[in-house]
């Protein structure tokens, strides 16, 4: 610790705008390019580690890493973001920082979605009909905290890639992924971890029918279309 | 005590081997001194200097005027510039070591978690650090400090 350092930041803080109130605590470590709270369509566009004061609303759009830095891995263009944009249909692995620490993770969203990075060069990711497919093996079966990403409902307005799986390229095979009612209502502790691979649900239905009762929230409670707490 | 030497002209023999007495003392001052003050203030040498940040930024359209040279307040960064742009608090220092620069980062961390920071970033690019905090919601969509983040990255 060079207490100078901190002393000197704080007094460019202090010099430099309207007095500093003392924080609540530790801020909240995000990697990348996010939504802001409460999802409701404003964005952060910040593409590098960086940390704000509030932490995320909802924990089923991200993945935590082991130093508690939040990594989105949903939808951006479904949560307000409008950058550049690249479609994908279904699951397929997910490309994160390595300085994260994360396992090779995949992304469980089913059907058409987006990504705001294209995907790194693979034999067995096909592009076509303006969307990314991917006809590598199998995934592991989602941690039953990561299906609750397909419960996240976009902002209004927003308009998912116009491609259904009859448009799949040759060989590409529909991957299952458990539906959340089969699941244990995952905790914050459960969702807070970077877990890729965990609790097989084979054979499951491929995208989770509509459900008689709302979704919980990982880290806020009941959440609102939109994704808002 | 400091002891002038005599104004008066001395007898013409021995007026070269005073100068030469003169100006070697001088130099001798120089060498002893000058390296004091420049070890806190020069830029390092193999990385990113603030000037050539500042003339990114400037490049990218920012108005870096309200950008000066500050004390660096520590030995772990050897020479620093911050002020404002966009309504942003910006620093950023050079570091002499990478041990010098990583607990630079670490310590700029801490401190955000005792003040009331909306959103911090901590960037390095070689052994120069880019630090930028938006205490008052300026840039809430990140879209302002993106654009330091990329121009920053950019540099060689």
């Amino acid at each position: 610790m060079k207490p100078r350092l901190v002393l000197g930041l704080f007094s460019l803080l202090w010099a430099l705008g309207p007095t500093a109130a003392r924080a609540d605590g530790p801020m909240a470590r995000y990697q990348g390019m996010h939504p802001l709270s409460p999802h409701q369509g404003a964005f952060c566009y910040i593409d590098a580690a960086h940390m704000h004061r509030v932490p995320p609303p909802d924990l089923r759009v991200y993945l935590v890493a082991k130093d508690g830095t939040n990594l989105f891995i949903g939808d951006p263009v479904a949560l307000g973001y409008d950058g550049p944009k690249f479609g994908y249909f279904g699951p397929h692995p997910l490309a994160v920082p390595a300085t994260l620490g994360l396992p090779p993770t995949f992304c469980y969203i089913t059907g058409p979605h987006y990504h705001a990075a294209p995907q790194p060069p693979s034999a067995a990711l096909v592009e076509k009909a303006g969307v990314t497919w991917y006809l590598g093996p199998l995934p592991p079966p989602a941690d039953p905290g990561r299906v609750w990403i397909n419960e996240v409902h976009p902002i209004a307005g927003y308009a998912a890639p116009k491609v259904d799986i009859g448009m799949a390229p040759p060989g590409y095979h529909a991957f299952t992924v458990a539906p959340p009612s089969a699941a244990p209502a995952p905790t914050p502790a459960a969702t807070g971890k970077a877990k890729a691979a965990l609790g097989p649900v084979p054979g499951a239905p491929a995208r989770a029918a509509k459900r008689p009762v709302a979704p919980p929230n990982p880290t806020r409670g009941p959440t609102a279309p939109g994704g808002q707490p | 005590m400091i002891t002038r030497a005599p104004r008066s002209a001395p007898a013409s023999g021995r007026l070269p081997a005073i100068r030469t007495a003169r100006i070697h003392s001088l130099v001798l001052a120089l060498t002893l001194l000058l390296p004091l003050p420049a070890c806190r203030h020069s830029h390092v040498s193999g990385t990113a200097s603030t000037d050539v940040v500042l003339s990114a930024f400037k490049d990218g359209g920012f108005d870096v005027a309200g950008m000066n040279v500050v004390q660096p307040d520590t030995f772990a960064a050897d020479h620093c510039i911050a002020g404002r742009i966009s309504e942003l608090d910006v620093l950023v220092c050079e570091f002499e070591t990478d041990e010098a620069l990583a607990a630079g980062e670490t310590d700029v961390r801490r401190g955000w978690d005792t003040v009331n920071v909306d959103t911090g970033v901590v960037l390095h690019n070689g052994r120069t650090m880019l630090t930028i905090a938006d205490r008052a919601k300026r840039d809430p969509s990140g879209r302002a400090i993106a654009r330091l983040l990329n121009a920053f990255r950019a540099l060689p």
